[in-house]
This record gives structure tokens, C-alpha cells and sequence, in this order.
């Protein structure tokens, strides 16, 4: 009842025309995102971020936060029409979204997509409202000792479900953990692994790094490709009938579901979620040879999974600071910047700011609807950008952002060598994720593993001697161990195979 | 172990063994900065946390030449662009790497005027008559959003362009 009570209070923020604008243009902004290929909502995010800090931080976290719940719903676009996905989380989409285009049913299956978003994104977010503030409040009686396991749980996930080898990973995080290091020491004031630089005693500046290891690493990667134009398949009628409608009810559902849960789990990205709900769908299904062959199923089940998990993502970000995926890492480095540090005490200090993002994530998921049915011909213009116009400007931009951070060209540096990072690490299949988020909880982490150990007057042991603290730590353990164990047992399969 | 087991697929990379040299060489580097100050009034010291970070860093880069050594054979190398395409990504880097290098000296302006013209020409191959358009448009839209209407200092170089 009390949450009913503060997301009207939300609303009532939410609602005013200035914050309904910045809910639009991030809608606007994320569904173009979403559409074009070659830049990600990671990556806008990112680079938009510097350019609004002279905004009122709940204007600016709005439109973020439209960008990135946004991208999800114009990513389907271009995979159903051009069997070429926008984003990462609508592969799937392409294997039945294209063949209904192929069929001249391309019209439905954008409709479904779109619905399914709207649908798995409202549920998810009504999750989002019901069970942040009890988990928050569970965080109240963190300390020190509880966030640090906490914050290696989350690593330790990450890394479990990060697609490449643990080994890769680890590696990985620890480059992320050492970069976040650098610069003046917290607590003695010392600078560390500066070595006589100046620039670097204000640290690596995370914003930098993430647009180039996104947006710059992207265009690179891109550059592989050929730049030549596609053509589009033609849109036809758009209404889905209620009997296809019916059809994917359900599917739509099984995918909220899938996708509520797995975008909890840091690591755990909406589109490796997409790939599960498509992959989960195709097994319940009665006549599973339907599928890749235009399944109105195949292209509800992973557009509403990708959905629910971006509302999702926000439960362990809002509730505990720990963000499940680079995009939300990055918003959660917009919410430091702003001073806002999420958990419990933002629920306590700054309830009008949560419940006004919460509220306009209702809103712009309504917005969202709207602007993906009637106007999906529009994006479909959008898609015939061609990307060897659009690259450059995205470079120019991504150089706007990383300068505008703090006017300085060594970060621009900084961006541009991440430029070159990202694309090794993407080529040579190192994961990013590990990266962005140990960068960005890296400064906690150790001040929380320092102050643990000066509770304890120096002994580890107080990790293990509060309950939560080693209940946490007992799960990173058994998760490493079972993906330690997995791996074996997936090299004695490539082994038996020989 | 069985002796007629066969040979284990190798699963690391040359870009493995590169990623391991560069792991030790950070781990070195971090260790030289950080054991001086690895305690700090009796409590852990500004030094300890990224010396343990070094530990951990090094122990992955012996794990990774360890597991070479021990499979006596590198798994395929990652596909690395070629032909047109590495002719691509390279002009790409090297305008970048280019751009921010003159553009304290050039200005914001003339020197993304001639990133743009570059890769619209070279990359994109857009004719001349439509690079340059396209690119002195842009310049002028993007320095009257971000330079006028959100007051950002961009750089106007030497010239005072």
C-alpha cells in the first residue's frame, strides 16, 4: 500500500511536461539506437552522458534510462525487416521475424514484437516496483562485510555466465579492478599507479573507457563488414489478427518470465536472455519444426524476454548498486556522478527521484508502443541510413563525449586506446562486460574489503564470521566451482568428439 | 591416466600467449608500485589491494602459457581482418588516432571537417562532390548544437578558427 503511495507520488513527478520530454526523447533516442546497427545503448549512453550532466539529475537518469529500455524495442525492427538484428538481443528475433517478412507477414510480426515488448516490459516493471523496496530494505543492515561479498558474488557471476572461458574473464576483471585503482587513494590520499603522471591522479575516467571500448570498438568491428546498403522488406498489413494475437500470448508470457529472471543475474545480458527464451519456446512448443520457418512464437518469446529483463536489471541496480549489465554499469556510474548512491539510503533520501524514474519507465514503455507500431514505416526509413555515412558521425560524437567529460584531451586518449582494447577483446573473444562492471565497482569493493578489515582489527575472518556476509561467499564458491566443473566436462566432450 | 589417451585439443591462442606477456608485464609493474605501500598505520595500506590484484594477474598469464606448454600446440589463431577489409579498420584507427592528434592544433572544426571528408571519401566512398557537402554540413550542425547551444568548449585550435 505504502508502494502504491510512492509510485503515485512518482507519477505525479513523472508527469510533469519536462520530465515527460526527457522520457520521450530517451524513448526516441533508444528505439533509434535500437535500430541502428553498429551502435549499442551501452555505447549512446555513454557518450550522451557527459553532454547532459548540466541537467537536473532525474530529467537526465529519465532519458538514460528511456535509451536503454528504448534500444530493446527498435532492435527487433531491423531484424525482422532486413534479417539483420540492431542490437545483440534480436538475433533471435531475425531466424522467425524475417521469414514472416519473407511470407509478407512482417507487418504482425513487428506488431507482436512490439506488443510483447510493451507487455514484458510493463510486468517486468511492476516487478521492479514490488520488489526493490523490500530488497533495499534488506540492504539496510549491510555493512562493509556484506557488500564486499556481495559485490564478489556479483563478479563471480558475471564471470560464470560471461559466454568465454573463466580464465579469459578473470583476467578480465582484473585488468578492470587494477584500471579503477589508479589515481589517489580514498582513504591515506596516496597516489597509486600513476607513475610521475598527472593526468592520472584524478584516476581513469570509466566514462571514457566505455565509449571506447562501445561506440569506438563497435565501428571498428563494423568497418569488417561490408558497407553496402540492404534492401527492406516490404512492411504490408500491421494489425496482427486475434488469432495470432492468441497465438502468442503465451509465448509472450513464458518470455516476461524467462527474462524477469534471468535479467537479475549480473551477467546475464538481455540478449544471451533472448537466446534462452527463443531456445525454451521452440522446446515447449507442440510442433517445434515451425520454428526458424516464421513461428509468430519465435518472435514473442525473445523480444518480451529482453524486455523483462531490462526492467528487471533494475531491481539488483536500484536495490544493492550492483548493476547486471554494461549499460546499467554505465548508469550507474551517471547516478555517482550525480551523488546518488543506490540502495537502501536512496530509497530513504531520495524517494522522489527513484519513484519519478520508476514512474516514467511506466510511461515511456507507453510511449515506446506508440512510437514502434503506427510509426515503424519511419524507423524503417532510419534503417536505410547507410552506415558508411553514420560511422563517422558516431566517431565525431563519441569524441564530443569523452572530451566533454571534464574538457580534457586525455581522456579522449583514454577513449580512443579502449577504442582499440575493445576491438581486440571482441575479436579475440574476451568479454567486455567484466571490464566495465569491475571498473565501476572497483573503488568500492576495496573500500569495503579496507574498512571490513579495519572492523575486524586486520582478520579476514570477519567474512566468514557474519552470516549474510558468508552465506554470500559460500554461493560465489559453489558457483566457481560449478563452472570450473562445467568447463572440464565441456573440454571431455570436445575430447570424446575427436 | 590411461597412456593412449589422445592429445588434448589446445584451447589457447597466440592472442592468449599476447594477452599473458602483457598480464606479467602489468602484474611487474603494478608489484613495483604497490609493495612500498602495501601497509599504512597497521592497516591494509593503499598498496595491498592492487598487489593482490598483480598476484591474481600473473597467476592467470602461468595458467595460460602453462596450459600451452603443457598442450604443446596453440589452438587456432583469431581471424584477424585481411585484404580490403584490414585496409578498412586500419584507416580507421589511423584517421581516429590522427584526428585527436591535430585537432588541439587544427581546431574542432577544420580537423573533423577533414575526418569526415576522409572517411566519407576513402571508407565510405561517397564521391567528392557529395563528401564535401555532407561534411561541411555536418560540421556546422554538429558545432551549432554542441558548441553553441549547449555552450561546450570545443577546442578552436591555433588559428582561432
Amino acid at each position: 500500500v505504502e508502494i502504491i503511495g510512492d509510485l503515485l507520488a512518482g507519477f505525479a513527478v513523472a508527469l510533469t511536461f519536462e520530465h515527460l520530454l526527457y522520457a520521450f526523447i530517451g524513448a526516441v533516442l533508444g528505439t533509434a539506437v535500437g535500430v541502428l546497427p553498429g551502435i549499442g545503448p551501452t555505447a549512446a549512453i555513454a557518450v550522451l552522458l557527459p553532454l547532459t550532466l548540466f541537467l537536473p539529475p532525474t530529467g537526465a537518469i529519465i532519458m538514460m534510462a528511456g535509451i536503454y529500455y528504448g534500444s530493446q524495442y527498435g532492435g527487433s525492427t531491423t531484424s525482422i525487416l532486413l534479417n539483420m538484428p540492431g542490437e545483440v538481443s534480436s538475433v533471435p528475433t531475425t531466424l522467425d521475424g524475417y521469414a514472416l517478412a519473407r511470407q509478407g507477414r512482417a507487418g504482425p510480426a513487428l506488431a507482436i514484437a512490439a506488443i510483447g515488448s510493451f507487455v514484458a516490459g510493463t510486468i517486468g516493471l511492476i516487478g521492479l516496483t514490488l520488489f526493490a523496496p523490500p530488497l533495499a530494505e534488506v540492504a539496510l543492515v549491510f555493512g562493509p562485510p556484506e557488500y564486499f561479498a556481495l559485490t564478489i558474488l556479483a563478479l563471480t557471476v558475471v564471470l560464470s555466465f560471461s559466454g568465454a572461458s573463466l580464465l579469459r574473464g578473470l583476467i578480465v576483471a582484473a585488468f578492470g579492478l587494477l584500471l579503477a585503482t589508479i589515481g589517489l587513494d580514498a582513504i591515506t590520499g596516496e597516489s597509486r599507479l600513476t607513475f610521475g603522471r598527472t593526468e592520472l591522479l584524478s584516476g581513469v575516467n570509466f566514462l571514457a573507457v566505455s565509449i571506447g571500448l562501445f561506440a569506438v570498438g563497435e565501428v571498428l568491428v563494423s568497418l569488417e563488414g561490408d558497407l553496402r546498403k540492404i534492401a527492406a522488406e516490404r512492411i504490408g498489413r500491421l494489425l496482427p489478427t486475434l488469432l495470432e494475437l492468441r497465438q502468442s500470448f503465451a509465448a509472450m508470457l513464458r518470455g516476461t518470465g524467462f527474462g524477469f529472471l534471468l535479467g537479475l543475474i549480473p551477467g546475464v545480458s538481455p540478449g544471451l536472455t533472448a537466446f534462452i527464451a527463443y531456445d525454451a519456446e521452440k522446446r515447449l512448443a507442440r510442433r517445434p519444426e515451425r520454428f526458424g520457418r516464421g513461428a509468430l512464437e519465435g518472435v514473442a518469446a525473445p523480444e518480451s524476454a529482453n524486455n523483462a529483463a531490462t526492467s528487471s536489471g533494475f531491481i539488483p541496480l536500484m536495490a544493492f548498486g550492483i548493476p547486471p549489465s554494461p549499460a546499467l554499469a554505465v548508469l550507474l556510474g551517471a547516478l555517482m556522478i550525480y551523488g546518488l548512491q543506490p540502495g537502501p539510503i536512496m530509497f530513504k533520501e531520495r524517494p522522489d527521484f527513484v519513484w519519478a524514474v520508476i514512474a516514467s519507465m511506466y510511461l515511456g514503455n507507453v510511449m515506446l508502443l506508440v512510437l514502434n507500431l503506427p510509426l515503424v514505416g519511419l524507423w524503417a526509413k532510419v534503417v536505410e541510413i547507410p552506415y558508411r555515412l553514420l560511422a563517422p558521425f558516431i566517431l565525431v560524437l563519441a569524441f564530443i563525449g569523452a572530451f566533454s567529460i571534464r574538457s580534457n584531451i586525455f581522456d579522449v586518449w583514454v577513449m580512443v586506446i579502449f577504442g582499440a582494447v575493445g576491438y581486440a577483446m571482441k575479436k579475440s573473444g574476451y568479454p567486455l562486460a567484466p571490464l566495465i562492471l569491475t571498473l565501476i565497482l572497483g573503488d568500492r569493493l576495496e573500500s569495503d574489503l579496507r574498512r571490513s578489515l579495519v572492523l575486524s582489527g586486520g582478520s579476514p575472518a570477519i567474512f566468514l564470521e557474519r552470516p549474510i556476509s558468508l552465506a554470500l561467499i559460500v554461493l560465489a564458491l559453489l558457483l566457481t566451482w560449478l563452472s570450473v566443473r562445467s568447463a572440464r566436462r565441456k573440454e571431455v566432450v570436445i575430447e570424446g568428439g575427436d | 591416466v590411461s597412456l593412449t589417451r589422445p592429445a588434448r585439443r589446445a584451447d589457447v591462442r597466440r592472442e592468449d600467449l599476447i594477452v599473458a606477456a602483457v598480464a606479467l608485464l602489468v602484474g611487474l609493474l603494478v608489484a613495483v608500485d604497490s609493495v612500498p605501500r602495501f601497509t599504512s598505520r597497521g592497516a591494509m595500506g593503499p598498496g595491498a589491494f592492487p598487489l593482490l590484484l598483480a598476484i591474481v594477474v600473473t597467476l592467470c598469464a602461468a595458467l595460460l602459457i602453462g596450459r600451452a606448454v603443457r598442450d604443446r600446440a596453440l589452438a587456432p589463431a583469431v581471424e584477424w581482418p585481411r585484404g580490403p577489409a584490414l585496409r578498412r579498420v586500419a584507416l580507421c584507427a589511423g584517421a581516429l588516432f590522427a584526428y585527436v592528434l591535430t585537432l588541439p592544433l587544427l581546431g574542432f572544426p577544420l580537423a573533423t571537417v577533414l575526418l569526415l571528408l576522409l572517411f566519407l571519401r576513402f571508407l565510405g566512398t561517397y564521391r567528392w562532390r557529395s563528401a564535401v557537402p555532407l561534411a561541411a554540413g555536418g560540421v556546422l550542425v554538429i558545432w551549432y548544437v554542441f558548441g553553441v547551444l549547449l555552450y561546450m568548449p570545443l577546442p578552436r585550435g591555433l588559428p582561432g578558427i
